[in-house]
């Protein structure tokens, strides 16, 4: 029984929904997301495995460790990458399986967390003073999205009376509490993945590449992976809990590419936020309107 | 050819690297990198750090006080790199040969992959430089 | 009728004027003496309202000369105040006293031409580097 067990769990971890079929899934959004903005910029754009060549280019890559570096310069981009393969076995076995337990949509919420923290331990112990230009800030992002985050999600937790993903996926609601959290969700999901407008930390040529400046090689591959899965799992996150996503397949689908759509809108008509301008949005803007859809949803029951 | 040896041909990242020129060459980089030659769709994007840099572009000719810093950054980079020469200057130092205050050219600081002359070379040449590169690295790499 | 802002220049200059020459509408040489330069740029800078421009030191075969570029922007008129130095020990007062923009470009017609300005607060390799050697004014004429 357990071995069928451990079997099981192996098999969902690394080849589907997890590891292998999550790497596939965001070649195939990154493509894309990148076709779309060539589109959009009057050009064509590349190829349909063009991430999966960055990928590999990057694994031959010499990997160079800065002479102050420690461990744990090595370690977190792995347990990034491990946690967020997690994340995604958890939200896609609850959609096409139908299985889950009570209190996941909590861990997935801190699963969700933990790319974000490891980035900032290991580009603060890399050494290098412009990486803590990026850490400072992505600390500052840390602290100003995931309020209004969990806030808003607290919305369908709410309406079902449950903590478990699988009752907030097959009962889903339409009211005005429920439309301003998606818009919210959706808007701190894209400063969790560090897309334009609220990529300050990850500045390329401001600081040059602040927070990953130090990475090379597939250190920086699975940096790059983890964050393009995590761009992966926004449509999915937000279709499965606010538009009813457990109805058939097709209808999935063209409600995920929708999501995806708008998001790569977003990102190419709007400029950079500065960072004092990111946290004045999320800690004047978007945190009161969470904590009124939460009133209106406790006042409408 | 292998999928990691056709990755890298496919997906080059790009570092600028102005070594005090009179800035025309970077200039037409940077039209280079402009949606209207669209170098994207060859996989080659322009990149903050060094460490994330497959091709070195080079203008300008080194002078005493920044030749040993184009060594640092050469060693710096993440190989396998490639160092690219873009405009006279870097190529040959063309007029400034006998001048003051130019000790070296710059294959002799750090080896130079490809040269691509002009002053400025315009874009279609640039293209023209980093597709010959691409097609050398392909034939030795079989 | 009003009057112009040469004549202004001409008549509060007075005797310091060694030569004048006009070389068109807009532009206008005034030669002095190295020891009148402080109170000339004084007087074009906080007098007349001139901006200070630029100063450009060229090695000529008699003497050093340096060319004070000023210019009158109402109008788009250019004065240089143009000195002449001799070879064997040339130095003349710095303007730094007067505009603190004039810091760095006596420190580069110091370090290409062994130029010396009296009373400059900082005068150190701007373009060159830090381990250049001594007595090697590179823009000098050899013979």
């Amino acid at each position: 029984m357990l071995e069928v067990g451990l079997l099981n769990s192996l098999f969902l971890y690394l080849i589907f929904p997890g590891l292998f079929f999550s790497f596939i899934l965001s070649i195939l959004v990154g493509y894309i997301d990148r076709k779309l903005t060539a589109r959009l910029q009057y050009r064509e754009g590349p190829p349909l495995l063009q991430n999966l060549y960055d990928f590999f280019k990057l694994l031959n890559k010499e990997v160079i460790l800065p002479e102050n570096a420690n461990v744990l310069f090595i370690l977190s981009p792995f347990i990034g990458f491990a946690s967020i393969i997690l994340a995604s076995t958890i939200l896609w076995t609850a959609i096409f399986f139908k299985k889950g337990f009570v209190g996941d949509i909590i861990v997935l919420i801190y699963l969700l967390t933990i790319p974000s923290l490891m980035l900032i331990l290991g580009a603060s112990s890399s050494g290098n003073i412009i990486a803590s230009i990026g850490v400072s800030r992505e600390i500052k992002m840390l602290l100003s999205y995931e309020l209004p985050f969990f806030t808003a999600l607290l919305v369908p937790i709410l309406q079902t009376k449950s903590f478990k993903l699988l009752d907030i996926i097959q009962n889903n609601v339409v009211s005005l509490a429920n439309i301003i959290s998606a818009i919210i969700v959706i808007i701190s999901l894209q400063a969790k993945t560090g897309i334009v407008p609220f990529d300050a930390p990850e500045a390329e040529t401001e600081i040059a590449s602040g927070i990953l400046i130090e990475y090379s090689g597939f250190l920086l591959g699975l940096i790059k992976l983890t964050k393009q899965i995590l761009f992966s799992l926004i449509p999915a996150f937000v279709v499965s809990i606010f538009f009813f996503g457990d109805r058939n397949l097709i209808l999935f689908i063209i409600k995920y590419l929708t999501i995806l759509v708008l998001i790569t809108i977003i990102r190419n008509t709007n400029p950079r936020l500065k960072i004092n301008q990111t946290l004045k949005f999320f800690w004047y803007g978007m945190f009161p309107l969470s904590l009124i859809s939460v009133i209106l949803c406790v006042i409408s029951k | 050819m292998g999928l990691i040896k056709k990755s890298l041909l496919k997906s080059l990242w790009v570092f600028h690297l102005p070594l005090s020129p009179c800035n025309n060459c970077d200039i037409e980089i940077l039209d280079t990198l402009t949606p209207k030659y669209d170098l994207e769709r060859f996989g080659i994007q322009l990149v903050g750090s060094i460490r994330h840099a497959d091709i070195l572009l080079v203008t300008g000719v080194p002078n005493y006080k920044n030749w040993q810093k184009l060594k640092y950054l050469y060693e710096q980079a993440p190989k396998p790199c490639f160092v690219v020469a873009v405009g006279t200057c870097a190529c040959g130092r063309g007029v400034f040969k006998d001048s003051y205050n130019s000790p070296a050219n710059v294959d002799e600081i750090a080896p130079v992959s490809a040269y691509i002359p002009g002053c400025p070379p315009k874009p279609e040449a640039i293209i023209d430089g980093i597709v010959k590169l691409i097609n050398i690295l392909k034939n030795a790499k079989k | 009728m009003k009057e112009t802002i040469i004549e202004k220049v001409r008549e509060k200059f007075g005797n310091k004027i060694q030569e004048f020459f006009k070389k068109n509408d807009k532009k206008y040489y005034i030669e002095i003496e190295p020891k009148d330069i402080f109170e000339c740029a004084k007087i074009l800078f906080e007098d007349l309202n001139f901006r200070f421009c630029t100063a450009s030191g060229v090695d000529c075969e008699k003497n050093f000369e340096i060319l004070y570029h000023f210019s009158y922007d109402k109008t788009g008129e250019i004065i240089s105040l143009r000195v002449k130095l001799d070879k064997t020990n040339p130095e003349i007062d710095s303007l730094t006293k007067i505009f603190v923009a004039a810091e760095w470009i006596e420190r580069e017609i110091w370090e290409m031409l062994g130029i010396n300005f009296k009373g400059h607060p900082n005068l150190k390799h701007l373009l060159l580097s830090d381990d250049w050697p001594k007595d090697n004014y590179p823009l000098r004429e050899k013979d």
